[in-house]
């Protein structure tokens, strides 16, 4: 049960100026049941490997599994990966199109093939795990507050019952709180429903605080692949790429370079104060 | 009231300020028909300094985008109002003084490049005012050189990343030869090298030109190295001071969707714990600093 | 696919006609126009040809690249050609069965299919070699004399060139709605033509959606830059006629009185 990317290369472009390398040779497993946190600057390629995950993009060299099928062989149906794989893009509130919330929420079961009933059940629930509150499933869209369209378009997605959930940055132009509204609301997708998370961010506070393991990108490559607390100890290089460390990590690093004796696993801002604490006190 | 030069609190000049400013917008229904009145800006006063470098913080929705489009005259007070370098907004002879003197750099990149090329785009502003040929050639180049896109001016807007267009839109504000810049949450949609490269760029007209930056935001760290900061909630000014004294509140901010920077977390837990550490510390480097010194002394 | 196309886009290149004032050009293709149609017989032609030979060779621009332009009216000739070929009376040279050419088809033909190539090769020889912003710049001006009609030049040549500038933007943006709509299993390549069309109803709400927002977010920018219409506006990059601008009016000039020699 994961995705699997094996050699993959993804070449943008026939010939000359307008050509690139978008990915070079990534080779990457997404198991299930994990929250997974993908980061790079932009440009790095990011994007264009989720779009990889359902089939959206064809990578140019290489293989695709998913469930240890190919993804690529005949036959292979890529509507019902796009289903198991439910991919929410930047800013996915702009593309709501529908007259009213529920109704566009039923677009993608709808395209699945789900029996009417089906399709009926599967989006209020979606909208009832956004938080969307039932008062709302026939207002215009439009009428929405932009939290609130950023929560129906991710039902959108949900109501197709995924196994995996992937997001590109999904807390994009949200203030502080909408962020964590949107955050727990994937921790609780990924706990109570036990769909696997993908995200793509460029908050390393957000993705210190919720992923358990971050694949770092860099020039179209995976650089560094592995739990948060072990990434963050690369601040040099995560720097050198145009990322950064949590400030909580950052003062740890500090204090360590001037020859403190200080643990350095510190992710957020009670590790941080504990560990110096500890530290003050020996 | 057209009273030239104005004083404030320290007898400085006052670039812009707003007394009791309320702006109201109704809903419609599909049909036109006004369904309610939304009061999106509820009773403001605000004072800022000439060479201030502001930051108006709040949660989407509070109404600080609303507000910062009364200072660039794009929006008119409902009840109140609004000077900017002393000029009444209200008076339409005002409203091209105005725009010229306050600087307005908006959240979309892509949707305020107006021209095909660069240098182009720069001059646009200049163009509309008039200025003549020469001159343009010579603020343009000198713009663009200031905002670190000099490279670029032959380029086409779509080339370039967000934080480069927006530097160029900063260019074109500065063509200008503007007061003040308004960042009506210019940042928003930028990667973190975006906006750390924008906000270098304003920090350094801040300083070196004595540029009045206003910056509405929600990102606290950015907040943190303006001079004093407004946080609206629901159209009104919820709490104002110097950075230290809003993020010491911390309660009060997130009662305003708001949340403060580590460091000042780590302060405030390490207060709460009995250690001394300065409460006036907002980098790393500085707290990093501070907690050696304690534990050499003791 | 949108991107193949090569009328209308600029090729980059240091070269007299690039330099020439795009007014010149304007004219100039405006008067290249004209004689292809006003030519009669070979020897008109062959100046045509020439003449156009000569100012690609000053162009710099490839051969190869100019041609290219061709190929979306290929089928535009083809179709022509044969119309042309076989339905045209006259006195025949070739008859087959129920096919029948005439001298007067096969002239006919000819004359047409090269009016078709030179007018394409022509315009798009211009295209290549001045930017959309001096087309709109020496539009705006050789119009200029309409605005004594009412005719709002400066607000149509603004429009203009925004269109240029948020064709790419809303091509890409097309195409991000069209993956993310395909990502919740929207199909848009089978079924019957109106299941087609259907299809696209996802796709160009948003994209309506979209374009409203730019505009108003783009109209709002213009406000804050002190945009107010075309009335004591100056140029940056004003438009200036230099000496070879002249010597290329004659050029273009004597090139046209052809038209009553031959």
């Amino acid at each position: 049960m994961s995705i699997v990317l094996k050699n993959v290369s993804y070449t943008y472009g026939k010939s000359g100026s307008d050509c690139g390398q978008a990915l070079k040779d990534i080779s990457l497993e997404i198991h299930k049941g994990e929250f997974l946190a993908i980061v790079g600057h932009t440009g790095s390629g990011k994007s264009t490997l989720i779009q990889l995950f359902n089939g959206l993009e064809r990578a140019t060299q290489g293989e695709v599994y998913f469930q240890g099928e190919n993804i690529y062989s005949k036959g292979f149906s890529m509507k019902r990966l796009r289903s198991k794989v439910g991919l929410v893009f930047q800013y996915p509130e702009h593309q709501l199109f529908e007259a009213t919330v529920i109704k566009d929420v039923e677009f993608g079961p709808r395209n699945m093939g789900q029996e009417p009933l089906q399709v009926e059940l599967n989006s209020f629930q979606a909208l009832k795990d956004v938080g969307i509150s039932e008062e709302l499933l026939d207002v215009s869209v439009l009428a929405l507050s932009g939290g609130q369209k950023r929560r129906v378009a991710i039902a959108g997605v949900l109501a197709m019952q995924p196994e995996f959930l992937v997001l590109d940055e999904p807390m994009a132009g949200l203030d502080p709180a909408g962020r964590r509204e949107i955050f727990s609301l994937l921790k609780k997708l990924h706990e109570e429903r036990g769909i696997t998370i993908v995200f793509v961010s460029h908050s390393m506070e957000d993705v210190a605080e919720y992923a358990d393991r971050v694949v770092v990108m860099n020039q179209g490559q995976i650089v560094l692949d592995g739990k948060p607390r072990r990434i963050f100890h690369y601040e040099k290089e995560l720097q050198q790429i145009g990322l950064g460390v949590p400030q909580a990590a950052q003062l740890v690093h500090r204090l360590a370079e001037r020859g403190a004796g200080i643990e350095q696993d510190c992710l957020t801002a009670d590790e941080s104060a504990a560990a110096i604490l500890r530290w003050l006190e020996k | 009231m057209k009273d030239g030069k104005r004083e404030g609190r320290n007898g400085e000049a006052v670039l812009a300020e707003s007394h009791n400013l309320v702006h109201e917008y109704s809903r419609r229904d599909e049909d036109g028909n006004v369904t309610g009145i939304v009061r999106a800006v509820d009773g403001v006063d605000i004072q800022i300094k000439q060479g201030d470098f502001v930051a108006v913080l709040g949660a989407n929705g509070s109404g600080k985008s609303t507000f910062a489009k009364h200072l660039n005259a794009l929006l008119f007070p409902t009840e109140g109002t609004v000077y900017i370098d002393g000029m009444n907004t209200l008076e339409q002879d005002n409203i091209l003084a105005v725009r010229q003197t306050a600087g307005m750099v908006f959240q979309n990149p892509d949707n305020q490049i107006i021209a095909n090329v660069v240098e182009e785009d720069v001059g646009f502003g200049p163009e509309n005012m008039g200025v003549p040929t020469e001159e343009i050639l010579c603020r343009v180049e000198e713009s663009l050189k200031e905002a670190g896109v000099y490279e670029y001016r032959k380029h086409s807007p779509n080339r370039l990343s967000g934080g480069q267009k927006q530097r160029v839109a900063i260019a074109g504000i500065m063509a200008m030869r503007p007061k003040c810049i308004i960042l009506d949450e210019a940042t928003a949609m930028l990667d973190p090298s975006g906006r750390k490269s924008v906000m270098q760029t304003v920090q350094r007209f801040n300083r070196r030109e004595n540029i009045t930056i206003i910056l509405i935001t929600h990102f606290m760290e950015e907040a943190a190295k303006a001079d004093y900061i407004y946080v609206m909630k629901q159209g009104k000014v919820a709490l104002s001071g110097m950075p230290l004294q809003v993020f010491g509140q911390i309660g009060k901010l997130e009662e305003c969707r708001l949340e403060v920077p580590q460091v000042t977390q780590i302060v405030r837990k390490l207060r709460a714990a009995g250690v001394f550490v300065r409460e006036d510390i907002l980098s790393i480097d500085e707290l990093a600093e501070e907690l050696l010194k304690i534990r050499n002394c003791s | 696919m949108i991107r193949d196309i090569t009328i209308g886009q600029y090729y980059r290149a240091d070269s007299v006609i690039h330099r020439l004032d795009p007014r010149v050009k304007i004219v100039g293709t405006l008067l290249y126009i004209i004689s292809l149609f006003a030519f009669r017989g070979f020897a008109g032609y062959a100046a045509a040809v020439v003449f156009f030979g000569v100012i690609v060779f000053l162009s710099k621009v490839p051969l190869s690249y100019i041609l290219r332009g061709l190929k979306p009216v290929f089928f535009v000739l083809i179709f022509t050609s044969v119309l042309n070929l076989f339905w045209t009376p006259g006195e025949s040279f070739f008859t087959w069965g129920v096919i029948d050419l005439t001298w007067e088809g096969l002239y006919k033909t000819i004359f047409i299919a090269l009016r078709l190539i030179f007018l394409v090769l022509g315009s798009s020889l211009m295209t290549f070699t001045t930017t959309p912003n001096q087309l709109t710049d020496a539009l705006e001006k050789l119009l200029g004399p309409l605005r004594h009609l009412r005719v709002p030049v400066h607000e149509l040549s603004m429009m203009m060139s925004i269109a240029l500038r948020f064709i790419p933007i809303l091509v890409d943006e097309t195409d991000k709605i069209m993956k993310a709509q395909a990502a919740r299993g929207a199909d848009f390549e089978s079924g019957s033509i109106m299941q087609r069309l259907k299809s696209m109803v996802p796709i160009l709400i948003p994209l309506f959606v979209s374009a409203v927002r730019r505009a108003d977010d783009l109209a709002l920018a213009m406000d804050a830059r002190c945009y107010h219409g075309g009335a004591g506006r100056t140029k940056m990059h004003p438009l200036r006629y230099r000496g070879q601008d002249f010597v290329a009016y004659i050029v273009c000039i004597c090139y046209s009185l052809l038209i009553f020699v031959v």
